[in-house]
C-alpha cells in the first residue's frame, strides 16, 4: 500500500489517493508523459547568477611571490652545484703527486733567480692588473645597475600585475552588473506587461459602467 | 499595572505591526494602560507611536514590557536596561542558509540574528513564539520559560471585493493558482515555477500561477525564476512585485487554489488568509506550516509534481471534496479569533504578574 503523502482532516484521504492514482496511472499509459520527464523537471538545479561580493577586490599576488621564490631557489641551487664541482675536483696522487713535489722543490732553489728575472718586467705586469681591476670594476658597475633596473622592473611587473587584476576584477563587476541589469530590464518589462493589461481591463470596465 | 510593548519599526500593514496594534486595543479593552515604543514609524501611525528614547523614563518594576524581537535591533538596549519583566515575542528568523547562494548580506545578517538571541535568554522572563515551531526553537536556544501567542489575524479587512481591475483580468475562465509571498529562496518559487509547467502541459492547459509579492532586492532569485519561466516556455506565470491590499483582495477572489512548496515558515500568515478568502490551500509540510493550517486544507508531505497536479485535478473536478476542504478550513480559523487570542495573551500576562 502506498504511504499517505497527504493529511487533511475530515476528508478521506485513502479516496483522494485512488483517485490521484487513476489519473496519473492514466496519463502515462496514454504515453502523456514518462516519469523520467517528470523526474528531470523536479530535480533541475538552479544556477545563480555570480555574486559581485565574490571578485576580490585586494591584490593577492602570490603567483608572483612564488616566482620571484623560484628564481631564488634556483640560484641558490646552481651556486650549490658549482661548489660541489670545485669540492669534486681530485686531489693529485701517487707518480703525478712525486713529479708535483719534485718540480716544486727545484722551483724552491730557483726562486731567488726567478724573482730577479721579474724584477724588471714587474711594471707591466703591474699594469696588465691595474687594467684587469679596471675592468672587473667596471663590470661590477655594469652588473649593480643590472640588478638596480631588474629590482625596478621587478616593482614594474608587480604594479602591472595589479593592473591586470583590477582591471579584471573590474571587468568581471561590470559583466555580473551587465546580467543583473539585464534581470531588472525584464522586470520592468513583466511589470509594463501587467500595468499594460490592467489599463485595458480599466478601459473595458470604464466602457462598460458608461 | 502597565503593559507596554517596544518595537523596531511600527509601520501599516505588515504582520509585526498589526499585532502590536492588537494587543494594545486587547490590552486597552482590559483597562490596562498600554503604548508603543520603537526606533521609526511611519506617517500613518503616529498617533499610536513614542519615540524608544523615552521608555526608560516611564518604566517601573510592576510593568511588563513586551518586545518583537528583530534582527540588529536598535531597540534591544533598552529591552536590556528596563526594570519592567519582560516577554519577548519571536517571528523566527529564516536560516541562513536559504540566502547563501542569492544574498551573502541577508544571510549573514540572518545568521548574526540567531546568535543575538541567544543574549535574550537570562534577560527575559517569558519567551513567546506565534506558533508551537517557534516556541520550540526558544527552548531549544535556553528560554526557560516559553509560550505559544498565535498571531492576531484581523480578516475583516478582506471583508470586501477589492480591485476591480484585477478580477477583471483574471477573472476570464482560467483556472488561477495563487501563491502570497515575497519572492525569496525559502519560499521556493522557482520549485512553484517548474510544478506549473508541469500541470499546465499535461493536466490543465488554461490555467495560470499567480506569484502575487515583492521581489525587488532579490534579484538574483528573480533571474532563475525567469530562466525557468523561458526554459519551459511559460505564458501564463504572474509576477505581480509589490501590490496594494485592494489588489490583494482582488488576487484572493479570482484565486481558485492556494499552493504553497515554502521550505520555511515561521507561521505563514498568507495561509490563513486563503483559508478566510475560501480559496482551497495545498501547502507541504515544512516548518510551522501544518501547525497554522490547524486541520484545515490539505497537507502534502512529498513535492512529487505530477501527484499534485493531480491532487488539484481531483479538488477541481469535484465539488464534494472542495467543499470538504473549505469547511476544514473555516473550521481552522476559529484557533485565530479575535477573542480567543486575546484570552491567550492575558492568561500569559497574568501568569507573569503572579511569579
Amino acid at each position: 500500500m502506498e504511504e499517505k503523502w497527504i493529511e487533511a482532516e475530515g476528508i478521506d484521504v485513502e479516496k483522494i489517493m485512488e483517485e490521484i492514482r487513476k489519473r496519473v496511472e492514466d496519463k502515462k499509459k496514454k504515453g502523456i508523459y514518462k516519469d523520467e520527464e517528470i523526474e528531470d523537471i523536479e530535480n533541475v538545479e538552479l544556477l545563480p547568477l555570480p555574486d559581485i561580493l565574490d571578485v576580490p577586490v585586494v591584490y593577492e599576488p602570490e603567483e608572483l611571490e612564488k616566482s620571484y621564490k623560484d628564481i631564488e631557489t634556483l640560484r641558490d641551487r646552481k651556486i650549490k652545484e658549482l661548489r660541489e664541482i670545485r669540492n669534486s675536483i681530485p686531489a693529485v696522487t701517487g707518480a703525478k703527486k712525486k713529479i708535483k713535489d719534485f718540480v716544486l722543490k727545484i722551483r724552491a732553489k730557483i726562486f731567488p733567480l726567478l724573482k730577479l728575472m721579474s724584477f724588471f718586467t714587474l711594471t707591466d705586469l703591474y699594469d696588465g692588473v691595474q687594467i684587469n681591476a679596471s675592468s672587473i670594476e667596471s663590470m661590477m658597475g655594469y652588473i649593480n645597475e643590472s640588478v638596480h633596473y631588474l629590482n625596478v622592473y621587478k616593482e614594474h611587473i608587480k604594479v602591472l600585475h595589479n593592473y591586470i587584476h583590477h582591471i579584471t576584477s573590474e571587468i568581471t563587476k561590470l559583466k555580473i552588473e551587465e546580467d543583473e541589469l539585464k534581470v531588472r530590464v525584464k522586470e520592468l518589462e513583466s511589470r509594463l506587461s501587467f500595468l499594460e493589461e490592467r489599463e485595458r481591463a480599466l478601459e473595458k470596465e470604464t466602457v462598460e459602467k458608461r | 499595572m502597565r503593559v507596554h510593548q517596544l518595537l523596531t519599526s511600527l509601520t501599516y500593514g505588515d504582520a509585526i505591526s498589526n499585532e502590536a496594534l492588537a494587543i494594545k486595543k486587547f490590552l486597552e479593552d482590559e483597562g490596562i494602560e498600554s503604548k508603543i515604543f520603537g526606533y521609526y514609524n511611519h506617517p500613518k501611525v503616529t498617533k499610536y507611536f513614542n519615540h524608544y528614547t523615552s521608555y526608560l523614563s516611564e518604566s517601573q518594576k510592576d510593568d511588563i514590557l513586551i518586545f518583537h524581537f528583530s534582527i540588529g535591533s536598535p531597540v534591544s538596549k533598552i529591552y536590556f536596561q528596563a526594570p519592567a519583566k519582560k516577554i519577548m515575542i519571536y517571528h523566527n528568523i529564516t536560516p541562513y542558509h536559504f540566502f547563501k547562494n542569492y544574498h551573502r548580506i541577508l544571510a549573514r545578517e540572518c545568521y548574526k540574528g540567531r546568535l543575538e538571541l541567544k543574549k535574550f535568554v537570562d534577560k527575559t522572563d517569558l519567551g513567546l513564539g506565534d506558533s508551537e515551531y517557534n516556541r520550540k526553537e526558544l527552548e531549544n536556544l535556553g528560554f526557560k520559560n516559553t509560550g505559544v501567542l498565535p498571531i492576531v489575524m484581523d480578516f475583516t479587512k478582506f471583508d470586501r471585493e477589492g480591485s476591480v481591475v484585477i478580477r477583471k483580468m483574471f477573472n476570464d475562465g482560467k483556472f488561477n493558482i495563487l501563491f502570497v509571498g515575497r519572492v525569496i529562496p525559502n519560499k521556493k518559487i522557482d520549485e512553484l515555477v517548474r510544478f506549473f509547467s508541469v500541470y499546465q502541459k499535461y493536466f490543465n492547459p488554461n490555467s495560470r500561477l499567480i506569484i502575487a509579492g515583492e521581489y525587488r532586492g532579490f534579484e538574483r532569485y528573480l533571474n532563475d525564476i525567469y530562466q525557468t519561466i523561458s526554459k519551459y516556455n511559460l505564458k501564463d506565470v504572474v509576477l505581480t512585485g509589490h501590490i496594494s491590499f485592494n489588489d490583494l483582495v482582488a488576487f484572493y477572489k479570482v484565486a481558485n487554489l492556494y499552493l504553497s512548496f515554502s521550505e520555511h515558515e515561521g507561521f505563514g500568515v498568507p495561509l490563513l488568509e486563503a483559508f478566510y478568502n475560501k480559496v482551497p490551500v495545498i501547502a507541504y509540510d515544512m516548518g510551522a506550516v501544518k501547525e497554522t493550517m490547524n486541520g484545515g486544507g490539505i497537507i502534502i508531505k512529498e513535492k512529487r509534481f505530477d501527484k499534485v497536479a493531480a491532487l488539484i485535478e481531483t479538488i477541481r473536478n469535484n465539488e464534494e471534496l472542495k467543499d470538504s476542504v473549505l469547511k476544514s478550513q473555516e473550521q481552522a480559523l476559529e484557533k485565530y479569533s479575535y477573542e480567543n487570542v486575546k484570552n491567550i495573551l492575558l492568561n500569559h500576562i497574568k501568569n507573569l504578574k503572579d511569579e
